[in-house]
């Protein structure tokens, strides 16, 4: 469970930094796709809710820690994303490619929605009402055309750390 | 089992939430502590390195670029000089960085506050919040609460303010941010007014409170710049242009919509300005 957590944590901090610093310097529009959170409803998915929630935390507070979020913030958002998600774990297998673009589409609603929400209540001051410009349009679509490929590698990701589980 | 682990699974969620709630409600409290900057200090080191490699891949990605544009319009040529296209390269953009770096050691003489030059080496992860990490930290002098400005234009503007210090980067809040206020006059009318961020796609700001009065005497395209009132930025720097101007019958005062001198999409270097002693 700690080297699942671990390998999750690692993937999506390295995500994370990269795009604060490669990827918005090279992709044109703001079009950068959330990897670290693709990254975590994959895992969610795989692993399921407990370890999903967990995750969710820990990458939320460390997005938290890169950003000038409010402490809390992204943690939040990431725990529920992580629990929600893990719950699909016994129910639907993400396999064809539409399954992690709608999954990502979803997650991005919940991301931008509960945003809006924890402004109002916890009065923030984000200026959330005017968040939905075209730069979270291309996020938005940056990210549900990347799930695929980030659920397919996750695949491996996932073989590996159980592989070596057994192996041992 | 299954059950148990649907329970346990709940548990832990509500456990984790009840942690996010009490991180939100106690943020103030946290960041007086300091608390967040010295977790912050690993994950701003990261950063920090990744930024420093990613600034060398966006380099060779835009080398590449250039080389392919060669290409099209040498290809005779570039195959005879194809062992010395790698030296060439480098060449050019050191001379770019030369006569920018040149540019900037111009501009920093001008600047009449003592400064710390630094370079931009990252945004925000996400889309929802307008994070820039920059290059100089606590070690080079870099303190909470100094205002960083830069050079656009022939504009010396005001970019944001220090939030955050690691060793050898620090985070910056521009003023862009709608939690960022900046006590701001206008150059010509001298009306006062503060200044946040508007929010928008557009990255406008927004200057309330100016007196009812001004509307008549204020322009389209009137500078804006820092009044220095009671503030940790120095009077006189440029802020932005007023590009709207909103009055409602019901207010007091009216509202300015302002357009940034500086654009921090366009902007790689900066200079965090020292605090210093205020002589009136």
């Amino acid at each position: 469970m700690i080297k699942r957590l671990l390998v999750i944590t690692v993937i999506c901090l390295g995500f994370s930094v990269l795009q604060s610093t490669l990827f918005i310097q090279i992709l044109p529009f703001g079009f950068v796709p959330d990897f670290s959170l693709i990254f975590l409803l994959a895992f969610s998915w795989h692993y399921g809710s407990l370890l999903g929630s967990i995750a969710g935390f820990i990458v939320g507070l460390h997005v938290d820690f890169l950003s000038l979020a409010p402490m809390g913030f992204h943690s939040l958002l990431f725990t529920i994303t992580g629990y929600l998600y893990g719950r699909l774990q016994d129910n639907i297998a993400p396999d064809i490619a539409l399954l992690p673009m709608l999954a990502a589409l979803i997650a991005a609603a919940l991301k931008y929605g509960g945003a809006v929400l924890l402004d109002l209540v916890f009065a923030l001051n984000l200026g959330m009402a005017e968040a939905f410009s075209l730069t979270t349009l291309w996020e938005i679509l940056a990210d549900i055309l990347v799930a695929p490929l980030v659920f397919f590698l996750s695949r491996y990701v996932w073989q590996l750390i159980d592989a070596k589980k057994g192996g041992f | 089992m299954g059950e148990r682990d649907g329970i346990r699974s709940e548990a832990v969620l509500a456990v984790f939430l009840f942690f996010s709630v009490l991180l939100l409600l106690f943020n103030g409290t946290l960041k007086s502590q300091g608390a967040r900057r010295n977790m912050g200090h690993m994950f701003q080191g990261v950063q920090r390195v990744a930024g420093v490699g990613s600034s060398y891949v966006k380099n060779g990605f835009g080398s590449i670029k250039r080389l392919r544009e060669m290409r099209v319009q040498y290809e005779a040529a570039l195959e005879r000089l194809g062992k010395y296209q790698g030296l060439e390269r480098n060449l050019v953009e050191l001379r770019r960085q030369n006569s920018e770096l040149k540019k900037i050691l111009g501009l920093s003489a001008e600047i009449p506050y003592e400064h710390i030059p630094a370079r931009i080496i990252g945004g925000d992860p996400s889309n929802l919040f307008s994070t820039i990490t920059i290059d100089q930290g606590l070690m080079d002098g870099i303190g909470a609460g100094m205002a960083v400005c830069a050079f656009q234009d022939g504009f010396f503007g005001l970019l944001g303010k220090v939030v955050t210090v690691s060793a050898h980067s620090a985070q910056v809040r521009p003023i862009l941010d709608p939690d960022h206020f900046v006590a701001g006059r206008l150059q010509k009318s001298r009306f006062e007014g503060l200044i946040n961020g508007k929010g928008d796609d557009e990255g406008h700001l927004i200057m309330r409170y100016v007196r009812k009065s001004a509307g008549d005497s204020v322009g389209i395209n009137e500078l804006v710049v820092t009044s220095g009132m009671h503030s940790i930025y120095p009077p006189g720097i440029f802020i932005g242009r007023v590009a709207q101007i909103q009055t409602y019958e019901y207010a007091t005062s009216i509202e300015l919509v302002l357009v940034p001198v500086i654009d921090t999409g366009k902007t790689e270097y900066v200079f965090v300005l020292k605090e210093q002693e205020t002589s009136l």
